[in-house]
């Protein structure tokens, strides 16, 4: 079970990323949990996630979010062309690398 | 180009940044995010009585306003307890924003931040009764008596001030900047004064909500006899009540200064410019966007509730008015870009994206187009997104500056579609859904040529679209 949290501003178009990451992941019979929360409330939720995933409109946030989890967690912004054409594939495939790099 | 580019991103981004993840400044955003609620009950009841009462009332259906009067008064009720009170919502909605950016009691700061706001309110009010049948020879008689009365015009008034009273005029839109203020002060105070522990701490087997009630109680006091003190100087030294000090010298002016057609211009201009580095423009000006502009709707709300028509509204740019006439479809009124798309493009990756980015696109939601297409550091695209959003801007301004359009004065959830919106915003005026529509129209005459040069340029930049 992996969990993977997605960041973003006000959370309208990630929610469809957010299917669509959820959609791929099932299709290879992955189990992960997927979800999406704005900057605000991302403070509680980034303690249940285990990777950080920050959409590119607040990519801004990336060294504050790393701060945040002590570096403890991996913290990595969706590629742009990933976001925007809401590759959920790309996005989980990128998303599943991060973690393997980081907990290597 | 690239040089430019480069530089932007070394110098203008930190600072772009910086901004939309300042403490303060995503509290204040949240603050807002967090009445919302209670300022779109306000203007449904607003909107509701505009199409129940105003609009019939114009056409002579006078039967029809009369059986809804029971609606109306309802609507009515609506206002007082949603629009008129914003700016105590506002000030609880902030306390706890803040205090929860700093991971401590939220409902604490919340509610010290709203007793902080509560006690620089002036508490009395001024009642003037004319007194029936008393001509102004008796005032002498009444004098000798010991009643305070005076002359107005033929009659004799007599003042009455009573205690105990909290104002509309202190606590609606004329109320926000106070309560951003004064809630920012007490709820800084609470926080840093919890932050280093200076509470009384009960033992561990108390009930946690116990004992965080106990912790707030000294940062609590101490915030609130600093709002109490701040308010009593105010009116010692001044006269006036320390909200009168801040309506009259500091929200009056900065709303005054955001009026201009620069202002707007500049306003649409830097949402691109931030969109243009994948910045979320609007979130981070929101501090201006919000803190500015949406009292000056909430100020057109509360003129077109007191006098029922369009005619005399303070301010003629509002918060609405960026989402009405320059946001169709998004920032950079990507609508029109996806429509020219569609018409034009012989390009099977634009034509992916706008597929794509349409069904959101008519909700005003672009990110697929922004980071799709891409526009973000693409120079291809920059000259259209820059300047579209300010030059329909500019169309609307000035119609509504030439009184052909009203102002905007009700607040409409931004996903509603390109004309809607502004007719809604405008409490239901068809011309300003037509120009919003116009405005549509004159992005799409922009994007065009775009487009078209686009398909010229497919072949080289083929490759890098699959890469």
């Amino acid at each position: 079970m992996i969990n993977i949290l997605l960041v973003c501003s006000a959370g309208m178009s990630t929610s469809m990323l957010v299917k669509k990451m959820q959609e791929a992941a099932e299709k290879r019979d992955l189990e992960a949990k997927v979800w999406a929360v704005g900057d605000s409330e991302s403070h509680e939720e980034s303690k249940k996630a285990d990777i950080i995933l920050l959409g590119p409109q607040v990519k801004y946030l990336e060294s504050k979010m790393k701060d945040r989890v002590n570096n403890e967690k991996p913290v990595s912004v969706i590629d742009m062309r990933v976001y925007g054409t809401m590759n959920g594939e790309k996005a989980l495939d990128n998303a599943l690398e991060a973690h393997k790099n980081f907990n290597k | 180009m690239n040089g430019f580019t480069r530089w932007m991103e070394e110098h203008f981004l930190p600072v772009a940044a910086k901004i939309g993840s300042q403490r303060h400044l995503v509290a204040i955003r949240d603050a807002f995010i967090g009445i919302m609620p209670i300022t779109m009950v306000g203007s449904v009841a607003v909107l509701l009585n505009v199409f129940f009462r105003d609009l019939p009332t114009e056409w002579g259906f006078t039967g029809f306003v009369e059986a809804m009067s029971p609606l109306i008064g309802v609507n009515g009720n609506v206002w007082f307890g949603s629009i008129a009170i914003l700016a105590l919502s506002f000030v609880f909605s902030l306390g706890y924003n803040i205090a929860k950016s700093y991971n401590i009691n939220a409902l604490g700061g919340g509610v010290v931040a709203f007793s902080s706001l509560i006690v620089t309110l002036p508490q009395t009010a001024d009642f003037s009764y004319a007194l029936p049948g008393v001509s102004p020879d008796n005032l002498d008689a009444l004098t000798n008596l010991g009643i305070e009365a005076q002359i107005v015009g033929e009659g004799v008034n007599i003042d009455i001030a009573q205690w105990g009273y909290i104002g509309t005029a202190y606590t609606g839109a004329a109320g926000l900047f106070t309560a951003l203020i004064i809630g920012l002060l007490s709820s800084m105070i609470y926080v840093k004064l919890m932050d280093r522990g200076v509470t009384i701490k009960l033992p561990d087997t108390v009930p946690s909500a116990v004992s965080k009630a106990f912790a707030a109680i000294i940062p609590g006091i101490v915030a609130v006899y600093v709002a109490a003190i701040l308010g009593y100087m105010s009116v010692s030294f001044f006269g006036l009540s320390i909200n009168d000090l801040i309506l009259e010298y500091i929200q009056r002016p900065l709303l005054g200064l955001s009026q201009g057609l620069f202002s707007v211009v500049l306003a649409t201009f830097l949402v691109q410019v931030f969109w243009f580095f994948g910045l979320h423009g609007h979130n981070v000006l929101a501090p201006i966007m919000d803190g500015v502009y949406l009292p000056a709707l909430v100020t057109n709300t509360e003129a077109y509730q007191a006098t029922q028509s369009t005619a005399d509204l303070p301010y003629l740019w509002t918060r609405v008015s960026f989402d009405a006439y320059a946001q169709m479809g998004g920032s950079g009124i990507t609508l029109a870009l996806i429509i020219a798309i569609f018409i034009f493009s012989k390009r099977k990756d634009s034509r992916t994206i706008a597929k794509l980015g349409a069904p959101m696109g008519v909700f005003n939601i672009n990110e697929p187009v922004i980071f799709g297409m891409p526009i973000v550091l693409n120079p291809f695209y920059i000259i259209p997104w820059l300047i579209i959003p300010p030059i329909t801007a500019t169309i609307a301004y000035l119609l509504t500056a030439a009184g052909v359009i009203p102002p905007t004065f009700v607040v409409v959830p931004w996903v509603m579609p390109v004309g809607i919106l502004a007719y809604l915003a405008t409490g239901g005026n068809i011309l300003a859904g037509l120009v919003s529509l116009f405005n549509l129209f004159v992005a799409f005459a922009i994007w065009t040529p775009f487009v078209l040069l686009a398909n010229r340029v497919k072949d080289t930049e083929e490759d890098e679209t699959v890469a």
